[in-house]
């Protein structure tokens, strides 16, 4: 279930609580490119949406094949938006 | 990526379930649950499953033509690994997957190479089936899979040889460790040594050479004359591995290969092109010329030697 309005500084703070301690060091923003930037791998990937339908409350796995494409920060985002 | 468009993916696979059964998924799901419920994550198998399926979801090539323009890859090597005979949940025959691959080269003329796959246990039907799609369908040489429970030189592969040796075709085979539902001790890259030494007229391509016995991989390419390794799976166990295979002095063996769709999760075919630079895999040593060696002229010469596709003139010039 949807747990309501989320804000992208949260969604950035939950994809920098899943990345290596180096590249979230910085901070993460919606710009930045989630492989170039924040170094994130098939593994990380699978983490944020886990993270993000615990605590965002999103069906996550209903929007697979978005994931699979996301490129950005911003694709997060706007998949997040979308739900 | 327009500066690098030569590029020849040596090692690639159909994204679609029926190339892999689902006990195969499954193991592979099971690895990476594992993984994830480690970090305390509220992992279910399914939901990684699902995550997983995801991947698989490009049956025609669609994309990864789209993603091969975008990364500068003019030709990739679909490969054909047979488990059916191995895993009897498989969706669909080998035929019917073969079958399948022919109408994805015919949907994009020039992007597409296959090694088909057989299982050597098949017999008699299994050496018909492998012809008729190196013959008729003018396929491009053999996948082999050891995990699936044989040996890279185990005489049952031998006319299986014969026919590359025929037909001047490579023969690509997974090495080491894979899906947890099959073999691993029996994927040793050394078991190739008799088949290459029995047959010096058909090359060989040990698999993730870069990953997995990297030092028994460079030490066979550096003394059987047609043993090669491709380096898929330099995505998920680093670059610096590719940086010392690179210093080897076997760039003249050494295969570019990404094995889509595995690490599509860690992003586009350009993505996975560009991390070789970014992250230092070529050393400051490694000339243009060993680049392009290892971006697509060890490809070519690998696949020019094919007599049913180019005269046997040509094959010898190398």
């Amino acid at each position: 279930m949807n747990k309501g309005p989320v804000t992208d500084e949260a969604i950035c703070r939950i994809i920098g609580s899943v990345i290596p301690k180096a590249a979230a060091q910085g901070g993460v923003t919606p710009e930045m490119d989630l492989r170039a930037d924040l170094g994130i791998d098939s593994l990380a990937l699978m983490s944020i949406v886990f993270v993000l339908e615990e605590q965002v409350g999103i069906d996550a796995f209903s929007k697979v094949e978005q994931f699979v494409g996301a490129e950005a920060v911003s694709d997060i985002i706007d998949i997040v938006r979308q739900s | 990526m327009s500066s690098a468009p030569e590029i020849i993916d040596f090692h690639c696979h159909i994204a679609s379930e029926m190339c892999f059964p689902r006990s195969f998924q499954s193991g592979v799901v099971d690895n990476m649950t594992v993984a994830l419920a480690s970090q305390g994550l509220p992992v279910t198998k399914e939901k990684v499953a699902k995550m997983h399926a995801g991947t698989l979801r490009d049956p025609l090539c669609d994309e990864l033509v789209k993603q091969m323009d975008e990364a500068g890859i003019k030709e990739s090597v679909l490969l054909v690994p047979d488990f059916t005979y191995a895993l009897k949940d498989s969706t669909h025959t080998i035929a019917e997957i073969i079958d399948h691959h022919k109408e994805v080269v015919d949907r994009h003329p020039g992007r597409f190479r296959v090694l088909v796959g057989v299982d050597p246990r098949w017999g008699k039907d299994g050496i018909a089936l492998f012809e008729k799609a190196i013959v008729d369908y003018r396929f491009d040489g053999m996948k082999l899979y050891p995990p699936c429970g044989y040996k890279l030189s185990d005489d049952l592969l031998y006319p299986y040889y014969e026919i590359c040796a025929q037909y001047g075709l490579p023969v690509l085979s997974h090495i080491g460790a894979t899906s947890p539902v099959l073999d691993f001790e029996i994927a040793q890259p050394i078991f190739v040594d008799k088949a290459a030494k029995d047959f010096p007229g058909v090359d060989f391509v040990l698999a993730h050479g870069s990953v997995h016995y990297p030092d028994e991989c460079a030490m066979l390419c550096n003394n059987r004359p047609n043993i090669y390794v491709d380096v898929s799976g330099y995505e998920a166990a680093g670059t610096a591995a590719l940086n010392t295979l690179f210093r080897r002095g076997i760039n003249h063996k050494i295969l570019f290969g990404t094995d889509w769709p595995v690490f599509r999760l860690q992003g586009r075919q350009i993505d996975l092109v560009e991390k070789l630079t970014k992250e230092g895999a070529f050393p400051e040593t490694m000339s243009d010329a060993d680049r392009a060696l290892f971006f697509h002229k060890n490809a070519e010469r690998l696949l020019g030697k094919n007599t049913l596709k180019s005269p046997p003139a040509a094959a010898d010039r190398g």
